[in-house]
């Protein structure tokens, strides 16, 4: 089936899996801003989901549940990992849009929040991505599901996987598993967002990258390429890019963070 | 409840269907007592019949199946005993949830909307709602706070 020809509605709902690092090293400054890493990536992720649901309502201001949204966070409590919804979601995993409008955290200058920052401990990456494996794998065989947009997995992280396994096989192998699960529209899409420590200049949706920093290379890899109609996106958004460029950004500022996490969630 | 009561999409829930067939049966029994005999008779049974079918469908559809299931003998005491199917399903969101908040239990139950113990009543509200206390995103101790941590996903959890 035609992914081009496929309409995202509340009987065809599309899934967003958001892994949120909450290792310690998230406390470290975001570029040259004065807050912290965990603050602008719960900052971005808020405004993606406000943006999200603003786009599911219609008419008489319902929202129309186009979207369910699971949010997993990792490194919060040593090595575990959990559903990062707190309030009346918490421990809930995929959530639809409707309700997660019903439940905001607060408001924060008018708008509704759902998430909160975290930096404390380890980064159990390769567990993380092992649940959001479990969690899309019962997401596809639910329903229609498979008559749905392949989930999107849109993993933010500022280092290096603490659980990676001996030259990161373990993440590899995980990840790979996660991209193999598929819809009849296409396979699970994985796209990273990597703030580093280490600076350098922002690389945005590159189709290839030379770099010596391992990690750097390791995420650009385990990346999906941004289909057709995420390269439109992000071409309106004044990207310049064509097909063949992959779901990673690597250093990029507030505003790409936010651009990037609109892009990777279809229209 | 009664939205769109002459359309075979969506789902709806057992008291709107359960009411549905009474109107219906009432209905049903003052047009033959008025009309009966006349070709009047047939112009206000045809839509009656759309009616009860219709919410029949959609009753079908909750339960998690196709809407020509109500034609089985006997099956419409399912479609008033019956349980809904949670969550989504291939036919909607169901309509216990939708609009509706988890209750304390952490599921979903009615439609009365819970209170927050930090006095927010949640429901967006077009960001007019000046009197939700923003508890400031940026403003709060980063420091892990909570001791009740959920554990990881396991097989089931997806709308639990």
């Amino acid at each position: 089936m035609d992914i081009r020809n496929l309409t995202i509605s509340s009987t065809n709902p599309c899934l967003l899996v958001y892994l949120i690092d909450q290792s310690g090293s998230m406390d470290g400054k975001f570029g040259n801003a004065s807050h912290a890493k965990a603050i602008e990536v719960a900052n971005a992720i808020n405004e993606t989901i406000y943006e999200v649901g603003l786009r599911c309502i219609e008419g008489s201001e319902q929202v129309k549940n186009r979207f369910e949204i699971a949010v997993i966070g990792y490194g919060k409590d040593e090595d575990h990992v959990q559903s990062a919804w707190e309030g009346q979601l918490k421990n809930k995993w995929v959530v639809s849009i409707n309700n997660i409008f019903d439940f905001p955290l607060s408001q924060d200058n008018g708008k509704p929040i759902w998430i909160r920052p975290y930096h404390v401990s380890n980064t159990p990456m390769t567990k993380a991505f092992l649940n959001a494996r479990k969690l899309c794998d019962d997401w596809i065989s639910w329903g229609n599901h498979r008559d749905c947009h392949p989930p999107i997995v849109i993993n933010i992280t500022d280092g290096e996987a603490t659980d990676g396994g001996r030259n990161f096989s373990d993440l590899i192998g995980e990840v790979n598993r996660l991209k193999a699960l598929r819809t009849n529209y296409g396979n699970v899409n994985v796209f990273n967002i990597h703030i580093s420590d280490k600076g350098g200049d922002r690389i945005l949706f590159p189709s290839s990258i030379f770099s010596n920093d391992s990690n750097q290379n390791l995420l650009f890899d385990l990346s999906s390429n941004l289909d057709e109609n995420m390269v439109r996106i992000a071409n309106q958004k004044n990207y310049n890019i064509n097909l063949g460029a992959k779901g990673y950004v690597f250093n990029g500022n507030a505003y790409d963070l936010i651009n990037f996490l609109n892009i990777g969630t279809p229209q | 409840m009664f939205k769109q009561p002459f359309s075979f999409e969506g789902r709806i829930r057992r008291t709107e269907y359960c009411l549905s067939f009474l109107i219906y049966s009432f209905t049903s029994q003052i047009v033959l007592v008025l009309v009966a005999g006349s070709p009047v008779f047939l112009l206000l049974l045809v839509p009656m019949i759309w009616f009860l079918w219709a919410q029949g469908a959609k009753r079908c559809h909750d339960v998690g199946n196709n809407g020509w299931f109500q034609l089985i003998p006997f099956y419409v005491f399912w479609l008033m005993f019956g349980d809904g199917q949670r969550g989504v399903n291939e036919y909607g969101s169901n309509p216990k949830e939708v609009g509706s908040n988890y209750n304390s239990n952490g599921n979903y139950g009615n439609n009365t909307r819970q209170s927050d113990p930090n006095g927010y009543n949640g429901g967006y509200d077009g960001g007019h709602n000046v009197g939700g206390q923003n508890s400031g995103s940026n403003k709060i101790d980063f420091s892990k706070t909570q001791s009740d941590e959920g554990s990881e996903y396991k097989k089931g959890d997806l709308y639990k």
